[in-house]
């Protein structure tokens, strides 16, 4: 098990790499660059010039490339070009916490719903209820959620006034918990539509296909009860698939984040990206990128894990 | 004379398939003695593990229901019972093992987590009792580890293993009947002979009865004392072993024996009964047997004959035999 955590571990390296190279060149293929956005038009052409000098702009793209990567393997991410002397690394720091909480709240809340769902949908097959989940399930596959986010603002925000319409925390106010996780509920929600209607149609044939299964029938042959069959004999067995899906969900949520992040104004590093790539703030979008990357290999390593403990049959 | 342990009476069990009703199982009687074995043979399809399902209550609903009938255990109605009481004759009174041993446990779960909370729930002993139990049971079916059996996965044993496991866990709580639907199908030859072996090792000690479903007749001489033989949801002849295999009454028991490849006498083409089994859910008129019999005659293909009491231990499903003794 260690030697298949520190193998994977190795193997996620050339992994990023490759994604460095590649959102380093898409990103210097984008048209414009930093001093085109923050300049005043009025600036002198020596002066320009004088910024891209000392901010390595005018440089071959390799060099760089290879400038940057030189600093990130140090742990350096460079400042940013447009808060002039603020490290990146600082702007991130401010900012992942709130990513993090975002998503892992929003995650937590799409397998409390989207898992029992599942779970209902695939006990009572074919009847108006399992009919009734499917229909929202496709509903809200082809619904997309920032349109989601902006209708529960208009409705829950604006009209009725229940919730806040975006930011962290209320502004001048001093910390409070509640304060929070008022202002968390209607962007965690929406995030995690994005995955919920996949994870409830994916726990419903999950658990069809498990309750089909010889060892249920032995179960229910041995008198358990309806209940017993269905959560210790039925789910921990139903389970083992959807983790693999939990892998593959994360970059959707990451990718949902920046969008969610936009709509909520959630001050997190989805938020961040958004802003730097329209300013081409090069090295906070690389430090974003990178960010975004180790986590979904980090959290695909945690979903093969996982596998492994759930499942005897699987050993690295 | 012997007590029953199962009596079933004029037991339906209908399906229904794409708006058509199928017969699946269609008013059978039979009765088991305590400490018999009892074979229910025929071909796929005839009704065999349907009616396992519904003396078990396990008839897949909604689309399967007992629809008439009734499964007398000790006297009990099963038909009548609620699920709820169903939970305690299950595995307790009645206990079942299937055809396939490989699929048949819980893969995430170890040997002695199912086999415990078998144990557990209908006996209600403390964990440390029940562990004792477990390990006994082991023992009696042949493993000479219990202990580091109870921790392993169920992956890490082979098929006959497995059966040896639901087999232990199946008499863990001493039932009055095992059914054992297919037990060793799945299974190849050598461990087999010894699962039978066990089989009826446990029948004599446990004094427990079996109902054996099967379609391989080696295995029903091997084990059996009476023989049910059913054909379309129907039952066509009831036996005595010995009486069964010297001399077969119904044209269909005939064919199922001829079809059996012998090791004595000249090599020849092995004797197929012609034709298959009728698609469940077709009605047919007379005879369900019929179309396929080699001694088919007018009355047939127009009445439906009865099963007819043909002495003190025998009974059979055919007009050949109308004017032979009888009541």
């Amino acid at each position: 098990m260690t030697t298949y955590i520190i193998r994977r571990t190795l193997m996620a390296f050339p992994l990023l790499f490759l994604i460095t190279i590649i959102s380093f060149g898409m990103m210097q293929m984008a048209p414009g660059d930093p001093t085109a956005l923050m300049m005043d038009p009025m600036i002198k052409q020596e002066n320009l010039a004088a910024y891209k000098e000392a901010y390595g702009l005018n440089d071959n793209v390799i060099v760089q490339y290879v400038r940057w990567l030189g600093n990130m393997i140090q742990g350096n991410f460079g400042e940013s070009l447009i808060r002039q002397g603020v490290p990146v690394s600082e702007l991130i720091l401010a900012r992942l916490p709130n990513t993090l909480i975002l998503m892992i709240v929003s995650s937590v809340i799409a397998f409390l719903i989207s898992i029992p769902l599942g779970v209902i949908s695939a006990t009572k097959r074919n009847s108006l209820t399992d009919y009734s989940i499917t229909f929202v399930s496709f509903l809200g596959v082809a619904t997309p959620n920032f349109w989601i986010g902006l209708v529960l603002i208009m409705f829950m925000s604006v009209h009725m006034g229940w919730f806040p319409t975006g930011g962290v925390a209320t502004l001048g106010e001093p910390f409070s918990i509640w304060d929070r996780i008022h202002h968390l509920i209607l962007p965690a929600f929406v995030l995690a539509t994005a995955d919920m209607a996949g994870l409830t149609r994916y726990s419903r044939s999950s658990m069809l296909e498990v309750l089909r299964q010889d060892y249920i029938r032995t179960a229910k042959a041995n008198g358990f009860k309806n209940g017993t069959v269905i959560f210790k004999h039925g789910l921990r067995n139903g389970l083992i698939p959807i983790i693999t899906i939990i892998g593959l969900m994360l970059p959707s949520f990451i990718g949902g984040s920046v969008i969610i992040e936009s709509i909520f104004a959630w001050p997190g590093i989805g938020l961040l990206f958004v802003e730097a790539a329209f300013q081409r703030d090069y090295p906070v979008i690389m430090a974003v990128v990178v960010i975004a990357a180790s986590l979904v290999v980090i959290g695909n390593l945690i979903a093969d894990i996982l596998y492994a403990i759930v499942d005897p049959r699987i050993e690295y | 004379m012997l007590s029953t342990i199962l009596e079933v009476n004029n037991l339906k069990t209908y399906f229904k398939k794409n708006k058509r009703i199928v017969r699946a199982v269609d008013g059978i009687d039979f009765k088991i003695n305590a400490g018999e074995i009892v074979a229910l043979v025929g071909e796929s399809g005839c009704g065999k593990s349907m009616t396992s399902l519904s003396i078990m209550g396990l008839v897949p609903s909604p689309e399967g229901k007992v629809v008439e009938g009734e499964i007398l255990l000790d006297g009990v109605n099963l038909a009548e019972l609620t699920e709820k009481k169903m939970y305690k004759i299950r595995g307790k009174e009645i206990a079942m093992i299937f055809q396939e041993p490989m699929t048949s446990l819980n893969p995430v779960l170890t040997i002695g987590d199912q086999l415990l909370s078998v144990i557990i729930y209908h006996l209600k002993l403390p964990k440390r009792e029940a562990e004792q139990k477990a390990i006994e049971m082991l023992e009696l079916v042949g493993f000479s580890d219990p202990e580091k059996l109870l921790k392993s996965y169920p992956h890490r044993l082979s098929g006959g293993m497995r059966q040896r496991v639901m087999i232990a866990m199946a008499m863990s709580c001493n039932p009055k009947l095992l059914i054992a639907d297919e037990p060793t199908t799945a299974l190849d030859v050598t461990i087999q002979a010894q699962v039978l072996e066990l089989m009826k090792e446990i029948s004599i000690k446990f004094s427990t009865s079996i109902l054996l479903i099967t379609h391989d007749l080696g295995v029903v001489s091997e084990l059996a004392d009476r023989v049910i033989v059913m054909y379309a949801g129907q039952i066509v002849e009831i036996a005595n072993i010995d009486d069964l295999f010297d001399y077969p009454l119904h044209p269909y028991t005939v064919g199922l024996i001829n079809s059996v490849p012998k090791i004595e006498g000249e090599i020849e083409r092995l004797q197929a009964i012609k034709g298959n089994v009728p698609a469940p859910g077709t009605i047919i008129e007379g005879c369900r047997f019929a179309k396929r019999c080699n001694k088919v005659f007018e009355r047939c293909t127009k009445e439906m004959p009865a099963l007819r009491k043909m002495d003190g231990t025998r009974s059979v499903r055919c007009f050949l035999y109308d004017d032979v003794g009888g009541e």
